[in-house]
């Protein structure tokens, strides 16, 4: 999504990269993306993410598959009207499981859905930013620059600890 | 590091003398009501409140010593400043154990297969046997109950009494004092289904010496610690309260707590809904007559209603939220509803075997009499943190859990 | 588990994705073999009809249900760990989760393949899709076999995701130590994932919820197939506590399952630094209480059919104990609640024979506890006319053993192509790497 010219700083240390993070976040630079082998919930403060939409899309889906096969079932029951083992034509005792079951598989697939959606994957190309070793155990931070603010993100970075600083064209 | 700990220093509750008053006269008004109520014309309904309340707070109290060896079994450091509450609660047993022998006394007015005995049952539904055999569980499982609430309580003291300096002796003993808990612990957990399990078979079940099922004892024990769960939850907004509970006591352990109530509130349900399920597809009537008279008739219908929406919805969509499970207002709320919510599920399982009556056997006697129990609750559960050491100072998880939490504070 | 990098975490995990040694290959063409055998003992079946196997009044219920209700047993505790131990915050399940969720998925599908094996007639096993159809057709949803179909189909759905989204993040990184037609291949199940504080953020969001939504869907799926016995009203299959007695079972064959699996992968793999011998110990300890579970089970329904007075009752559970299937009673007692006592002791949880050898023990002890009770109850029910025994023939007999092989594949499989232990929670519970604790990597380089 970096169509701005940006930089990226490669660290190998988390505490650094904090660090880093922090003094461009107070400077106001914009940072576009930071790459880590997994979830820090020290950076997820620092980018400062409202809480994930994930949850309520999650809710929605559960109340809607529950409520769908719940809905399927008493259409099918309707459409019969047998009394079978003595049992009224709508029973809601058992529909209780039908409920239950059609919740979670909607909801399921709900939260999987909106997790890969909310993180704008599936893609194709990596980004041009990317580096294998994110994947591994280095951390990466892209900020973007205007006119001018080149040099100083560059000296901000190496001074704290970058172990390479490249330049990103979108 | 924490004040009293090495230093001497007990932290102890100290109640205001104004609420053991109030216990105490709970309690008397309790025995009064229930003195005038056998003597009187509806010495049954006397009896039906008194087995109500026994049930009822002797689950509590046993699932809150089961709460503290289930602590112990997983190795968890999160509820570690919770355990002496929880000890607490189990210090009712001893009560317990001697209201249990009183029930003797009302035996013709509550089981009536002891006026008119069923010859096929006879062997097991007899007053003799039944009250040997729940003694004898009763004794062995307040027995251990104790046990594990007496090492855990000594290992404190003997802490807070030396002076700071690590003696061998004292190290060792210390070790013997958690190595006792470490292995009473599963033999409590143990003894806590096979026991209870009994109780409900033979104290709620076989008032109706007709009906059975499988999964009564167990929905009776797992119904008992989640009423141990809520009263803990209840009560640990006013635990958290007190000044020296604060350096232990986070808003997260009440996060944790809600949790736990949570979950326990949606496996109840569970419970109560397989063995419903179970009942009402077979379609048997030596089965479906127990669940019909309760969910169907008058008057105990809206009492099952209520009960549902008392200790499973109202938990479930209250306890949602996260920040709702850490407000202490709407702990108070929610977790008194779900206790009042289990004592009235207690109510509609024991009394419509017993009332044949038209009208519902709710009333100035059975608040009363509930008073009572809640005022020798109150009493045990006060005298004991009196006498003991506020938090589990020699417990090695509980000064684990301070450790990782201070680390967690470090910039 | 030992301190180790965040790279070398990478190689040693990755290393069993490299080529394997010659014997890998022989026992994945043996296993395929017999997967061959079954597929045409079964094609025999389909061609000749449900009479070459055992099958005859009662017992219309025979080999076919008891594996189907094993293998979703065996199904349940890669859930219970991936994901209620995940909501408990257990340490111990990190090393463990990802074999356990794989299990669970060829689990659940072998116990599919057991439904349509089952069936008379499996060309039309679909009418059980309540979909519109030309039949005109619904299926019955209050009836326990539809709860079964819709139960038994999301759990294999939510664990198939649960499990896929745990690998997204491990995919990719093989894909970054990949070249070439490797790369593109894991490129593409990876969904291009580059670990951005975006992509993590919605990430750790959804797999909690994602362990919050599948922990009552355990419980609820076994218990769903716990009551295809026991809305039945058969002494032996009425019962109310069955639900959380065979969820307490399923959990109890699942660990013991894993621990039959782990042991030798990780001695076959040299896992010992990632899965320590404590996270092993964990699960026998819970194999104690899930048997003590099930032990409580037994009690209580022996208790409860003396004491209902009910001669049907009392009937069916003396011979259970000393009729035509006594001895598989005795097994299944002694494998089940007596063998997973000694975990009680030290010594015996410590020791790599003995787990394994005790998870075996626990293994045919649950298979036998689900013949003892869906055979043995329907041989001698209501009527004594009605009596009759079921034996073994060798159809059924083979398909089970090609179930065990076609497993057994599957999970070699999975151990070669995908990484067998999840990289991002291992790292997650290791020191993350500062500046300030000094060199990068712990042992050198």
């Amino acid at each position: 999504m970096a169509h701005d010219p940006a930089l990226l700083g490669i660290f190998s240390y988390l505490d650094d990269l904090l660090a880093v993070l922090k003094k461009l976040k107070e400077a106001e630079f914009k940072v576009l993306t930071v790459f880590s082998p997994i979830h820090f919930s020290e950076i997820q403060e620092l980018m400062g993410h409202k809480p994930s939409i994930v949850r309520y899309l999650t809710l929605a889906g559960g109340i809607l598959g529950g409520t769908s096969l719940v809905g399927l079932a008493i259409y099918a029951h309707l459409s019969f009207e047998l009394i079978t083992s003595g049992k009224p034509i709508l029973p809601p005792i058992p529909f209780v499981v039908i409920f239950f079951e059609g919740t979670i598989l909607l909801a399921v697939i709900f939260a999987v859905a909106s997790w890969v959606l909310k993180g704008r994957l599936p893609r194709v190309h990596l980004p041009r930013a990317y580096d294998r070793r994110f994947s591994e155990d280095r951390f990466g931070i892209l900020v973007a620059y205007t006119n001018g603010q080149r040099d100083i993100i560059q000296k901000l970075l190496e001074e704290t600890g970058a172990e390479e600083v490249r330049d990103v064209a979108g | 590091m924490l004040r009293g700990e090495n230093h001497g220093e007990l932290l102890t509750a100290r109640m205001p003398r104004g609420w053991i008053i109030i216990f105490a006269l709970l309690f008397l008004s309790g025995l009064i009501a229930f003195l005038v109520g056998v003597s009187g014309p509806q010495s049954q309904r006397a009896w039906q409140a008194y087995l109500t309340n026994y049930v009822f707070w002797t689950g509590l109290s046993f699932g809150a010593v089961l709460f503290v060896a289930i602590l112990n079994m997983a190795d968890a450091v999160w509820g570690r400043p919770l355990k002496r509450l929880a000890e607490g609660l189990g210090a009712f047993l001893p009560i317990s154990f001697l209201l249990f022998w009183f029930l003797y006394f009302g035996k013709e007015e509550i089981f009536h297969w002891v006026r008119q005995p069923l010859p096929e049952k006879q062997f097991w539904l007899n007053a003799g046997f039944l009250f040997a055999r729940d003694g004898i569980g009763l004794f062995l499982l307040t027995a251990l109950s104790l046990a594990l609430i007496y090492y855990s309580v000594k290992g404190d003291k003997e802490m807070a009494s030396r002076t700071g300096v690590d003696n061998p002796a004292g190290k060792t003993r210390e070790e013997e004092n958690w190595r006792a808990q470490r292995i009473l612990s599963p033999i409590v957990g143990i003894a806590y289904t096979f026991v209870l399990s009994l109780l409900a078979f033979d104290l709620i079940m076989s008032l109706d010496p007709h009906w059975y099922s499988t999964l009564f004892g167990a929905y009776y024990f797992m119904g008992s610690f989640y009423t141990a769960l809520a009263a803990l939850y209840f009560l640990s907004p006013i635990f958290l309260r007190a000044r020296e509970m604060r350096e232990a006591l986070h808003p997260h352990h009440l996060h944790d707590l809600g949790k736990l109530v949570f979950a326990f509130c949606i496996f109840t349900g569970y419970l109560f809904y397989t063995q419903f399920l179970v009942i009402w597809y077979g379609n048997l009537p030596e089965e479906t007559r127990y669940v019909i008279l309760r969910v169907r008739l008058t008057p105990w219908e809206p009492v099952a209603w209520l009960v549902v929406g008392m200790i499973f919805i109202t938990p479930l969509l209250g306890l949602l939220r996260r920040k709702i499970k850490m407000n202490p207002i709407a702990i108070v709320i929610i977790s008194g509803i779900a206790l009042v919510g289990m004592w009235l599920e207690r109510f509609i399982l024991v009394a419509p075997s017993i009332w044949k009556g038209e009208a519902l056997p709710l009333g100035p006697m059975e608040v009363l009499i509930t008073a009572g129990f809640l005022g020798m609750m109150a009493l045990s559960l006060t005298f004991f943190l009196r006498g003991v050491p506020l938090l589990p100072i020699s417990d090695p998880l509980f000064r684990k859990a301070i450790q990782s939490h201070e680390e967690k504070e470090k910039p | 588990m030992e301190e180790l990098s965040y790279s070398q975490v990478n190689k040693e995990i990755l290393r069993t994705l490299s080529p394997a040694p010659r014997v890998y290959y022989l026992v994945v063409g043996l296993l395929f073999f017999g997967i061959l055998g079954g597929a045409a003992v079964w094609g025999y079946q389909i061609l000749t009809g449900l009479g070459v196997t055992g099958l005859k009044h009662p017992t219309m219920w025979m080999l076919y249900l008891v594996n189907f209700v094993f293998w979703i047993g065996i199904a349940h505790s890669g859930t219970l760990i991936s994901a209620i131990l995940y909501l408990f915050r257990a340490r111990w399940r990190t090393a463990i989760a990802r074999s356990s969720e794989a299990m669970t998925v060829f689990a659940v599908m072998i116990a599919t393949a057991f439904v349509l094996i089952h069936l008379g007639r499996p060309w039309i096993f679909y009418w059980i899709i309540p979909y519109p159809n030309q039949r005109t057709l619904w299926p019955d949803f209050q009836s326990p076999l539809i709860f079964d179909f819709l139960a038994v189909s999301t759990y294999f759905t939510v664990s198939v995701l649960f499990w896929y989204t745990g690998l997204v993040p491990d995919l990719a990184a093989v894909r970054d130590r990949s070249q070439g037609f490797r790369r593109k291949i894991y490129g593409f199940f990876s969904l291009g994932w580059t670990g951005t504080d975006r992509q993590w953020h919605h990430y750790g969001a959804a797999y909690l919820l994602l362990a919050g939504l599948a922990t009552p869907l355990v419980i609820s799926v076994h218990s769903v197939v716990s009551w295809d016995f026991a809305l039945a009203i058969i002494p032996g299959y009425h019962s109310t506590i069955f639900a959380p007695y065979f969820v307490a079972g399923a959990i109890h064959s699942g660990l013991a399952m894993v621990l039959t699996l782990l042991i030798p992968l990780r001695r076959i793999f040299g896992f010992e630094k990632i899965i320590s011998l404590k996270d092993l110990e964990s699960v026998a300890k819970t194999t104690i209480l899930t048997g003590l579970i099930v032990g409580y089970s037994y009690i209580i329904e022996y208790f409860i059919a003396w004491y209902s007075g009910n001669i049907f009752e009392k009937q069916t559970f003396l011979f259970r104990a000393i009729g035509h299937y006594g001895p598989q009673f005795w097994l299944m007692v002694f494998c089940n609640s007596v063998a997973p006592l000694f975990f009680f002791f030290k010594k015996v949880r410590t020791s790599l024979a003995s787990l394994f050898t005790i998870a075996i023990l626990i293994n045919i002890g649950m298979w036998t506890e689900r013949f003892v009770i869906i055979i043995g109850s329907m041989a001698q029910d209501f009527i004594p006319y009605q009596w009759g025994f079921y034996y073994l023939r060798w159809v059924e007999f083979s398909l089970t053993a090609a179930s065990f092989c076609l497993f057994m594949f599957l999970f070699l499989l999975f151990a070669k192509f995908l990484p067998s232990i999840s990289i991002a929670e291992v790292k997650e519970d290791l020191t993350p790497i500062h500046r300030g604790r000094g060199r990068r990597d712990y042992h050198g380089a």
